[in-house]
């Protein structure tokens, strides 16, 4: 899956989305959509910069949720999250409270497992809320895109037509390309 | 299973600057209509408005601002003119075509606000939780924009930028500068004070000694802001217990290190939620029958949220089990019950 779009990308952009590709930081991402929609509501006066600008923008949009399509999980369930402390394991480990120190668990069988159960549900946790965050971040990065696609028609002159065309060629989820396709065609219902 | 990032999927830093990479010719932002006097001709044909002709008492005081030489991004986001034809997609601006004349000499500034957070509403509110991101929007013009009192706005100049809340609670004002005028929005920033927590599923064993337990979801209040950026931890503390739970006395609620992240959700009356199930169980003791078995396990846990480099402790939590002379167990926590547990 090409996560570029040939060059037209802002800079800073791409460097924030190369970051974040390199370490799942969300905080590039959240990066990355701040950066993309900072020139929103601008004008041009020339209308072949202003239909560059446009089309960079798209190319922006397109990189960014591409990355969403890449790392959101289908399957992820914000209302069965996992629990944030956990019993030690087995029969015997129910006699003592969640989230005990694992220097009271008196087996020391039952604590070693005990001891490894906490480290396996500690990443649990870690990748379940980075879900969660990614989702969150989606969300609010969406409304962003939204507002920028419209404006891209709006401020820079790009037809719904051609951003329509665009958003199809890309590798988005179905649900983020037919909402900022509706966003280009915002103006016109 | 959900799969690890790599870096163990940090979370997102409130603080963060926008701007990292741009090249030093470009600019943060703003409009690039570079002439006037065809923005004007421009104006005209659009909304038919002879700007140069307007008349002083037209013009507002409070809140406006003398256009003077500045850019004109006053133009904002002007309807599009269809051309028909032309697919070069650019705005109708006419800049050979100027019909000359004076500029407008005043503009009125619009400053609005909404959170990045949908909830809780309205969503221009101006108390926020500690973190918290909010868009700011000027109209017609880009600015140049300052805060004091903490927090971060990014970019510095434009006319849509985004004000971050800082780590720790304060008063931040936010003002914008454009064509000599200013506007100023004065945002109220707090932390955390309140954990409330929302039964998913009661715990009740026949292992034939009291126990009791839920599943419950976890929210941090006050519920009239967003507390998404803030990461909770617990401290290390003693269970203190009487009667049948004695044996447990001292045992230790282990820390819990790793601050666990919130959600953007927020629920009326409780808060914002906190990713992940808290898990109250007693657990049992096993040794003995009693003929009366009463007790209590109570736990005083201390909370503490981290924001942005700032941390501090936020409330006490108590998470306490009551067995009555029969045996029959609750579990409370947060304003949450087991309800009662009947010896089985």
């Amino acid at each position: 899956m090409s996560l570029t779009n040939s060059g037209s990308i802002d800079s800073a952009v791409a460097a924030s989305l190369a970051e974040y590709d390199g370490n799942r930081n969300l905080g590039d991402l959240q990066e990355a959509g701040d950066l993309a929609a900072r020139y929103d509501g601008e004008l041009l006066t020339d209308p072949v910069e202003a239909h560059a600008r446009g089309a960079q923008r798209l190319a922006n949009w397109a990189a960014i949720f591409a990355r969403f399509k890449r790392d959101l999980d289908p399957a992820f369930d914000p209302e069965e999250p996992p629990l944030i402390r956990i019993a030690p394991p087995g029969p015997e480990g129910q006699k003592y409270m969640p989230g005990v120190d694992p220097k009271f668990v008196k087996d020391p069988v039952l604590r070693e497992k005990y001891i490894e159960a906490i480290a396996k549900n500690r990443e649990l946790i870690r990748a379940y809320s980075f879900l969660s965050k990614l989702n969150d971040l989606h969300e609010v990065i969406l409304e962003k895109a939204e507002d920028s696609v419209a404006d891209a028609v709006e401020s820079l002159g790009l037809e719904p037509e051609e951003i329509v065309a665009i958003l199809q060629s890309a590798d988005l989820r179905p649900s983020d390309q037919q909402a900022l396709i509706a966003a280009a065609n915002r103006e016109a219902n | 299973m959900y799969t690890m990032p790599a870096n163990g999927g940090a979370g997102i830093s409130s603080g963060r600057r926008l701007g990292k990479g741009l090249s030093g010719s470009r600019r943060a932002t703003g409009t690039m209509m570079e002439n006037r006097e065809a923005c004007l001709a421009w104006i005209n044909d659009i909304f038919g408005l002879d700007l140069e002709g307007a008349p002083q008492e037209a013009r507002v005081g409070a809140g406006s601002a003398a256009l003077g030489a500045q850019p004109v991004s006053f133009l904002g986001r002007g309807k599009k003119k269809k051309t028909g034809g032309d697919d070069a997609g650019g705005t109708d601006i006419d800049d050979t075509g100027s019909k000359g004349g004076k500029p407008p000499k005043d503009v009125t500034l619009k400053l609005t606000s909404e959170t990045e957070a949908k909830q809780p509403s309205p969503r221009n509110r101006t108390k926020l939780g500690v973190g918290e991101r909010v868009t700011l929007k000027l109209k017609p013009l880009s600015g140049d924009w300052v805060v004091a009192g903490g927090g971060s706005v990014n970019p510095a100049k434009g006319s849509k930028v985004v004000f971050t809340a800082p780590g720790a609670p304060g008063t931040c004002t936010v003002t914008v500068t454009a064509a000599g005028k200013t506007e100023q929005i004065t945002f109220t920033v707090i932390g955390p004070s309140t954990v409330s927590m929302e039964r998913r599923k009661i715990r009740h064993d026949a292992v034939g000694y009291p126990n009791a337990g839920f599943v419950a979801r976890i929210f941090v209040g006050p519920d009239d802001v967003n507390f998404c950026k803030i990461g909770i931890t617990e401290d290390d503390c003693p269970c203190v217990c009487t009667g049948y739970w004695a044996d447990f006395n001292g045992i230790g609620h282990g820390a819990n290190p790793d601050a666990v992240g919130l959600e953007q959700k927020v629920e009326k009356g409780m808060g914002t939620r906190m990713v992940g199930q808290d898990n109250i169980w007693s657990g049992y003791i096993d040794t003995r029958k009693l003929d009366d078995w009463t007790g209590t396990q109570t736990f005083n846990i201390p909370w503490n949220y981290s924001c942005d480099g700032n941390s501090a402790r936020f409330t006490t939590v108590v998470h306490q089990v009551t067995t009555d002379a029969k045996g029959t167990s609750r579990a409370t926590k947060g304003g949450a019950s087991s309800g009662d547990c009947k010896l089985k």
